[in-house]
């Protein structure tokens, strides 16, 4: 696991300094000095071999938490630009994260137990519209409807509340048609088994049936699902909060790409790495403790 | 011992009765046969549901698109035209203008080629590099397998954007690059599941005496393993281009995809968030064909990931 | 002559009537006969052996007395066309086909219940067993009303069915228990409400031959103690043998004979019978030689595609043109045998 997450700053590391002096860019550009330049070099050890630049950079990151400074926000601390930067996406995603199974996982319940109503197809049909939409598009549509047709929400920003709503749909609607849809093939699945047949041998209601023996089943792959969500809601946010101006993780990202700010995208890329490794540990916990089959073999 | 055997055709059985002398017929004249029906290839196609019907004439239309797109868009994609910027739909231009006065309708289906082209380019090369990998990691096993395996694991730690989105930091926007960064964007999920796909057929009695009699390893990958591997590569390809689709679509929207003046399905959608008041048609075009696109490959992918599905819900 | 025929007269009350029993089961290839025109009765306190091949309709009986057919326990799938009557101690009849679903749902467990093949898959795995017996007595609600009263007779009736650390048991998941003990598990949940009858498909078919016998014998108690009826579904020979009173054997989705063990044994009358039983692995020997195993030529018919006439002839020595052609009556002689051939009398009587 660590050694994931060191193959993947090794990685980004060489893979930076393929084509050579990485802020060549930025050296071309025309609004750097040669007192900045030469600070810069001295301070990234551009002139010393890339072997050991990459030691002073594993040195600086694990001793001192020091990941550099972006070049495009004029020299700020990467770490700190990403602490704050975290926090706004947080804020943001913390919303469609919740609300995604709390809507999710009923009509998803709908779709598999009222198979072959209108309701049951009803749902369904939301949810496969919901999921073919890509997420970028969906906000544009938004956009379009509420902010410029009908002037109701703002577009830009984070200032009130009413910032939030757009941002949040867009990220939500894919969420929750993957959730209902995994949630209603879980819970078909769970219905087929050999154990609910016992339990309607045993003279037990639909209702018993269903709610007590199918869905407590069914639900153990949904949870690990939402590791996966909450990781799909990172990159997500990449699209969204560019779309919105929203100055959080993924907004950061982009626009050092952008701006071949290379101490922030090297930053980035780990802290994802180190995101996706930690969330699914905890993933892999989780099913141990909601799964009893998997608890007693520890 | 048997003697008295009356022949009373009754229908109602009376076994319990204590008539010690009779012996009764149960009319077994009820069906006794079964039969079986084979569909024709036609009747079964008629069978299926409406959707899965509407999405292969809506794919079949747009391949169709893309690849006669010369002949059917009414202008040239590229040739501006600034006296008719922004214009609203017309005869001539039947989806109007974009801002620097180009054709939105020929514009969209030259998009739809880029994009497709790029998708299935991805599809393939990814395709095959998984599959590759995947095979030799399930037919070699030991450290070859190890090694595959990690570097599976290790990419499925990083979404997709990101590995991309740094290719296109380090390597620049080029096309040929965006398209071999989208080649690898998915090659791992391929690989691991030919990979898995590959470990439970080598163990199949039929593979094991293949090579224990000596055929070459290419030998038995090609002859024992690709057969069985077509569904699973099938269902994986299905789900692999609208991923594709959408990740050089998203690329495209936030400018790190083509350049312009190569037109995109997602190069254009962003180029339209400018406009949209102005002329919302530059990015509701473009939006249609990628959300039909998409939603045609997926109530496919379903369709075809149900047929290899022996539950029955019934 | 065997002295130990079982006349009809011996027969308690009958429990269990099914009569003209077809299911239909629809598939993309064409409509399967899986039951065909079956008829047959089990009476207080007997055990019925329902004995015959994979395919041959044994389960699919089984789950129609409870209704039960299908992937989970529901099907659409399935057309079942007949009668299958139920009769309580006070002569009420309820045709379980004709049930509405709360009555169904009060008949089983009740008066019907079931114990199944698997039982690895066939308890919820994310349970304890306590909780899932509970439920069993919790449809009662007269006899169980606290939680006490249910634990106390969860753990009574885990011992009656042997089962050494009832408290213990009940509070695991099934997961943590052998086969043999999840098989008494479910046995027990069988019994808890007193049913007048069980319903077993194959429930030895999964275990360990050492633990089979202990499962029989404890099927054999419970025969003695409770006096429940019993439809015990298998395809051993030996097992029929060793528990049950009546046997009725299934081919093809037909009764191709029904008799008392000791009649089957003895005086088999059917070819299917026949041939089964003389593909039983013996280790006596015959005059010093050791007996050949002769199984039965052929396979088992495909129940999409079955033969016209009687389903057996492909596999009969004896078949005739008339075999072939059409499929034959049942016939049943005096002391309840019934048998469905059109040679059966001449077979017989050859044997002198």
């Amino acid at each position: 696991m660590i050694l994931t997450l060191f193959a993947i700053v090794t990685f980004v590391f060489f893979l930076s300094r393929i084509t050579g002096n990485p802020f060549e860019r930025e050296f071309q550009s025309t609004g750097i000095t040669e007192e900045q330049k030469k600070e810069l070099m001295e301070y990234y050890g551009l002139d010393k071999p890339v072997v050991q630049q990459y030691g002073i950079y594993l040195r600086e990151l694990v001793l001192h938490g020091n990941a550099g400074r972006s070049l495009s926000r004029g020299g700020v601390s990467v770490v700190a630009l990403y602490k704050d930067a975290f926090k706004m996406t947080l804020k943001l995603i913390i919303w469609p994260f919740l609300l995604a199974p709390i809507i999710g996982i009923p009509l998803g319940i709908i779709g598999a137990l009222k198979r072959n109503t209108i309701v049951g197809e009803a749902a369904m049909g939301v949810a496969f519209v919901g999921y073919a939409f890509p997420a970028f598009v969906i906000a544009i549509g938004l956009i379009l409807i509420f902010s410029y047709w009908l002037g109701w929400l703002p577009t830009m920003g984070d200032a009130t509340l009413a910032h939030y709503i757009l941002p949040i749909v867009s990220l939500l609607v894919r969420r929750l048609a993957t959730v209902a849809r995994f949630t209603r093939s879980s819970m078909l699945d769970a219905m087929t088994q050999d154990y609910i047949r016992t339990a309607r041998g045993k003279g037990l209601s639909e209702r018993v049936v269903a709610y007590k023996h199918a869905l407590r089943n069914s639900l153990i792959p949904v949870v690990t699902k939402l590791g996966t969500a909450f990781i799909g809601l990172l990159t997500g946010s990449l699209v969204i909060e560019t779309i919105f101006a929203w100055p959080g993780f993924g907004f950061t990202i982009v626009s050092a790409v952008q701006a071949r700010d290379f101490p922030v995208i090297q930053f980035g890329v780990i802290i994802t790495a180190t995101i996706v490794i930690t969330v699914n540990l905890i993933v892999d916990i989780l099913y141990g403790v909601i799964d009893p089959r998997i608890r007693t073999e520890a | 011992m048997t003697r008295n055997i009356e022949s009373s055709k009754n229908d109602k059985k009376t076994q319990e009765t204590s008539s010690e002398s009779t012996v009764h017929y149960i009319d077994t004249t009820g069906p006794a046969k079964a039969y079986i029906r084979k569909k024709s290839f036609w009747a079964k196609v008629r069978d299926l549901r409406l959707s899965i019907k509407i999405s292969f004439l809506v794919l079949i239309v747009l391949a169709l698109m893309t690849i006669f797109a010369e002949w059917l868009a009414p202008h040239n994609p590229y040739e501006p035209n600034l006296q008719a910027r922004n214009n609203p739909p017309s005869l001539t231009h039947p989806l109007g203008t974009d801002y620097i006065g180009r054709d939105t309708l020929s514009r969209t289906i030259y998009a739809l080629r880029t994009s497709v082209g790029i998708a299935m380019t991805g599809v393939i090369v990814g395709t095959l590099l998984g599959a590759t990998l995947g095979i030799a990691a399930g037919l070699f096993k030991g450290i070859v397998d190890r090694v595959v395996s990690s570097l599976i694991d290790f990419f499925y730690a990083i979404p997709n954007i990101l590995i991309v989105l740094i290719g296109i930091a380090v390597f620049g926007t080029e096309t040929w690059v965006l398209i071999a960064l989208i080649s690898f964007a998915r090659w791992h999920s391929t690989a691991r599941v030919v990979r898995g796909q590959v470990y439970s057929l080598v163990t199949v009695p039929s593979v094991e005496a293949a090579i224990a009699l000596g055929s070459t390893y290419r030998r038995v990958a090609v002859k024992h393993l690709l057969p069985n591997l077509t569904s699973v590569l099938v269902v994986d390809m299905t789900m692999k281009f609208p991923a594709l689709i959408i990740l050089e679509s998203t690329l495209s929207f936030l400018g790190l995809g083509v350049q312009p003046p190569i037109a995109s399905l997602g190069a254009m959608i962003g180029d339209g968030r400018d406009y949209l008041i102005s002329a919302p048609l530059i990015a509701l075009s473009p939006s249609l064909f990628l959300v039909g696109l998409v939603m045609c490959f997926q109530i496919i992918g379903d369709w075809i990931r149900d047929l290899s599905d022996v539950r029955q819900f019934d | 002559m065997s002295s130990t025929t079982i006349t009809a007269q011996k027969l308690g009350r009958v429990v269990l009537d099914i009569r003209n029993l077809n299911v239909k089961f629809a598939m993309d290839t064409g409509t399967v006969f899986a039951v065909n025109n079956v008829n047959f009765q089990i009476h207080q306190g007997e055990t019925v052996g329902i004995v015959g091949e994979t395919g041959a309709g044994k389960s699919v009986t089984a789950f129609s007395v409870m209704r039960l057919l299908g992937a989970g326990g529901k099907t659409t799938r399935a057309r079942i066309e007949g009668e299958i009557i139920l009769k309580s101690d006070d002569g009420r009849e309820l045709n379980v086909l004709k049930l509405d679903d709360d009555k169904l749902l009060r008949i089983r467990g009740n008066v019907v219940s079931m114990i199944y093949q698997e039982p690895m898959t066939s308890l919820n795995p994310v349970y304890t067993c306590g909780n899932q017996i509970a439920e069993v007595f919790r449809k009662d609600k007269t006899r169980y009303k606290t939680k006490q009263e249910i634990t106390a007779a969860s753990e009574e009736l885990l011992d009656s069915v042997g089962i050494p650390d009832p408290k213990r048991v009940l509070r695991s998941y099934p997961h943590e228990l052998s086969g043999g003990m999840k098989q008494r598990v479910m046995i027990a949940m069988a019994l808890a409400l007193k049913p007048t009858l069980i319903i077993a498909d194959e429930p030895t078919t999964a275990i360990d031959v050492t633990i089979q016998a202990q499962i029989l014998n404890l099927f054999q108690r419970i025969q003695e103690d409770y006096g429940t009826s019993v439809m015990f579904i298998t395809h051993d020979l030996g097992v029929i043998a060793q528990l049950v009173d009546r046997v009725v054997v299934m081919y093809a989705g037909r009764t191709v004979e029904i008799a008392s063990v000791y009649d089957l044994f003895e005086k088999p009358l059917h070819p299917y019978t026949k041939g089964l039983l003389k593909s039983i692995p013996k280790t006596s020997r015959k005059g010093g030689k050791r007996e050949e195993l002769e199984p039965i030529p052929g396979s088992v018919p495909n129940p999409a595609n079955l033969p016209p006439g009687c389903p057996f002839h492909p596999r009969c020595e004896w078949a005739i043109d008339v075999c072939r052609s059409e499929s034959p009556s049942i016939e049943v002689t005096e002391n309840g045998h019934s048998v469905m051939c059109w040679r059966w009398k001449e077979l017989q009587e050859d044997r002198g």
